[in-house]
């Protein structure tokens, strides 16, 4: 019954672009890398969760395709380019739309996907950015939480994407390293709390300290 | 053997190398493709994702992960950690069992699903609820939910069928005070189901004030905090037959079986889980629209025909024999695999198999093991039907229509399987059956008919 296990799909949004070269990027694997060790010591997690990675740069593309834990292979990270935070938004909803299962009378859907963005600046493509927006708000159909990290990120724009937007004020190897074990937290509770009802506020740990829920 | 070695290569390269990642099967040979840089793929394209693992697999690796840890004594009213029954009941016996799923266990919170049994005259009355697997007093609601549906509809029933009810529901189906009566018993379970909802109610308000809910919540208790979904079955005699009401609110699954129909029509699901598009989308009975006699009357079920087998679960049991149809074959087939209901046909003897048993008893797989949970040191191994079917080369209609393989696959049986009474059986597959990504609480209650002659589960020897 392969075919029929049930996955909590979590979908990773990561900003690569130029501003983030150098400390930030290298922050960002780290954190990816003890998310994973994290989530691996997890027996819920690893039986459920699968995760996938879209970058963004000047442009935007799925690297790892949903994928389960076990066979999580990291992700290469280069940093360079504009903010592309809508094509990465319109990549995010075409994975949503072909990789995640809708329950049908012979197949039981997939948890409602996790997808975290995270972004250091504002959307350099602003026309695809507003498509996009609209389009994620009326399908509805994943928890997006959105952390805006660094002096330059712009809440305003992710507010726009969901209600969940945090604020982390440095880019330093330290919050980062707070923001990955705080989405492996989420991951974990998410995959406790599985039968909440939809539409329902998102259940998710405290944010670490030095995050600021944007309200 | 092969499935084996590599878990293991996983999972010691996976301790040994701290944040090294497990070493990865070799990516399908279409994708291997060296193709020149001018010519590879947009940079849009994904990765294609690796061939996925096979679920033993990870199971083989989560059983290592898999804590116990009981149920709080500190919070106010813990559940117990089993429940099981046995129950007489005109015509065959009801054997039940809820066991803590493996997140409750490994989280060390309660077990939130109960069930009820109660017998009014002739008829008897099952009640399962699933108490919101968010919601911390869910198990209270869950538990008076199914106390007061049971209780209101066996005395409701009771009552009911003293009069010309009694007659009337063994006229023949067509005639309209068979109906008339079928109709009055429907509305008696609909209004069984709204005294649940008045049950959970209460529960939330003699609670509401009191500082020990309060403190374990962090915040004053809400109805919400006590809800949970409701599976209720009546189920009576008539005129040889059955008559089966029901009515569902939110997931599980109520279906009768009659095993001695061809397979096309031997199941009859009595409810339809309510769900959203995503899995575990599901209504409780607190949810504001499921308080009508309307939106119950589309939830009632009415069956009258031959079957020998009601099973109500809560949907711990159900997904994991997700579409129910065919599925709840399958539930059949391990509970048969597994020396809990009795399965048709004469037992088999080792001593006694002919040429042809012994050939399909060599093809059939050994049951399989996993440490239990509560005490990775105990293995009780249990028989399932996808292997059976695999290694025997059969679908469930080939199974349906011999029973051999499973009857084989009992002479295995674990001894402390056979040692057991039908409900303990029940309650030690309940515990032990593993399935990935299937660890919720398990509940599962089998009113079983046997035609005359037959056995009961109490009677299987092997």
């Amino acid at each position: 019954m392969a075919d029929y296990s049930r996955r909590l799909p979590v979908y990773l949004l990561l900003d690569c672009s130029g501003s983030m070269m150098g400390e930030p990027i290298e922050a960002v694997r780290q954190g990816i890398k003890a998310l994973l060790s994290e989530l691996r010591g997890d027996p819920q997690a690893l039986e459920t969760a699968y995760l996938s990675v879209i970058t963004f740069d000047s442009q935007a593309r799925q690297i790892i395709p949903l994928t389960e834990l076990m066979q999580f292979k990291e992700p290469e990270l280069r940093a360079g380019g504009a903010t592309a935070l809508g094509a990465a938004l319109e990549v995010l909803l075409e994975c949503l739309n072909s990789e995640v299962r809708k329950s049908t009378e012979t197949q039981k859907g997939d948890w409602r996907p996790l997808v975290f963005i995270l972004t250091d600046g504002s959307p350099t493509d602003t026309a695809a950015f507003e498509r996009a927006v609209q389009n994620i708000k009326s399908a509805k159909i994943a928890n997006i939480v959105a952390c805006a990290a660094g002096s330059n990120a712009r809440t305003e724009h992710l507010k726009r994407i969901t209600d969940n937007v945090l604020m982390m004020n440095t880019l330093s190897a330290g919050d980062m390293a707070q923001f990955f074990a705080w989405v492996s937290g989420s991951i974990k509770m998410s995959s406790k709390s599985l039968d909440a009802k939809p539409g329902m506020p998102l259940r998710l740990p405290p944010p670490p300290q030095g995050f600021v829920i944007v309200p | 053997m092969e499935e084996h070695s590599q878990i293991e290569r996983l999972v010691l390269e996976e301790l040994s190398a701290d944040l090294e990642l497990p070493a990865l099967p070799a990516p399908p040979p279409a994708q291997a493709d060296s193709a020149p840089e001018d010519t590879a793929p947009p940079a849009e394209t994904a990765e294609t994702a690796p061939e996925p693992l096979p679920d033993e697999a990870v199971t083989r690796h989560t059983t290592t992960l898999w804590k116990y840890r009981p149920v709080p004594a500190e919070e106010p009213e813990p559940f117990p950690e089993y429940l099981t029954r046995e129950a007489e009941i005109p015509g065959g016996r009801v054997i039940a069992a809820r066991v803590r799923g493996k997140k409750h266990k490994h989280e060390g919170t309660n077990c939130d699903d109960w069930f009820e049994i109660a017998s009014a005259g002739e008829a008897a009355v099952i009640a399962v609820s699933d108490g919101a697997g968010s919601k911390k007093f869910s198990r209270i609601g869950a538990r008076d939910a199914c106390r007061a549906a049971a209780g209101y509809l066996a005395c409701a029933l009771t009552d009911a069928l003293e009069g010309e009810l009694s007659a009337q529901i063994r006229l023949p189906l067509a005639e309209a005070k068979c109906q008339a009566a079928c109709g009055v018993l429907a509305g008696i379970v609909q209004q069984a189901v709204l005294k649940a909802y008045e049950a959970v109610e209460a529960a939330y308000y003699t609670r509401a004030a009191d500082p020990a809910y309060t403190a374990a919540l962090g915040r004053r208790p809400e109805v919400k905090d006590f809800a949970g979904t409701l599976l209720l079955a009546a189920l009576l005699p008539a005129d040889g037959e059955r008559l089966v009401i029901s009515c569902q609110v939110g997931d599980g699954m109520i279906a009768l079986l009659n095993t001695g129909a061809p397979f096309d029509v031997s199941l009859r699901l009595m409810g339809q889980a309510d769900s959203g598009s995503f899995s575990g989308e599901t209504e409780f009975l607190t949810s504001e629209n499921m308080r009508s006699l309307d939106a119950l009357q589309s939830r009632t079920r009415i069956f009258r025909g031959a079957a020998d087998c009601l099973l109500v679960m809560s949907d711990g049991v159900a997904d994991d024999y997700f579409p129910c149809a065919p599925g709840l074959y399958r539930l059949y087939f391990d509970l048969v695999a597994n020396g809990i209901l009795p399965g048709r046909g004469p037992a088999l003897s080792l001593s006694a198999l002919t040429q042809q048993q012994v050939r399909l008893f060599k093809k059939l797989p050994d049951s399989l093991a996993y440490p239990w949970i509560n005490d990775p040191g105990v293995e009780i191994a249990l028989h399932d039907t996808e292997r059976i079917c695999q290694a025997a080369g059969l679908s469930l209609r080939g199974l349906w229509e011999d029973e051999t393989p499973l009857l084989l696959s009992r002479l295995g049986l674990d001894e402390r399987i056979k040692a057991a009474p039908p409900a303990e059986r029940l309650k030690i597959w309940l515990d032990n059956y593993v399935v990935r990504g299937s660890f919720d609480d398990r509940t599962l209650v089998i009113a079983h008919l046997p035609p005359a002659g037959g056995e009961c589960p109490a009677d299987t020897k092997e």
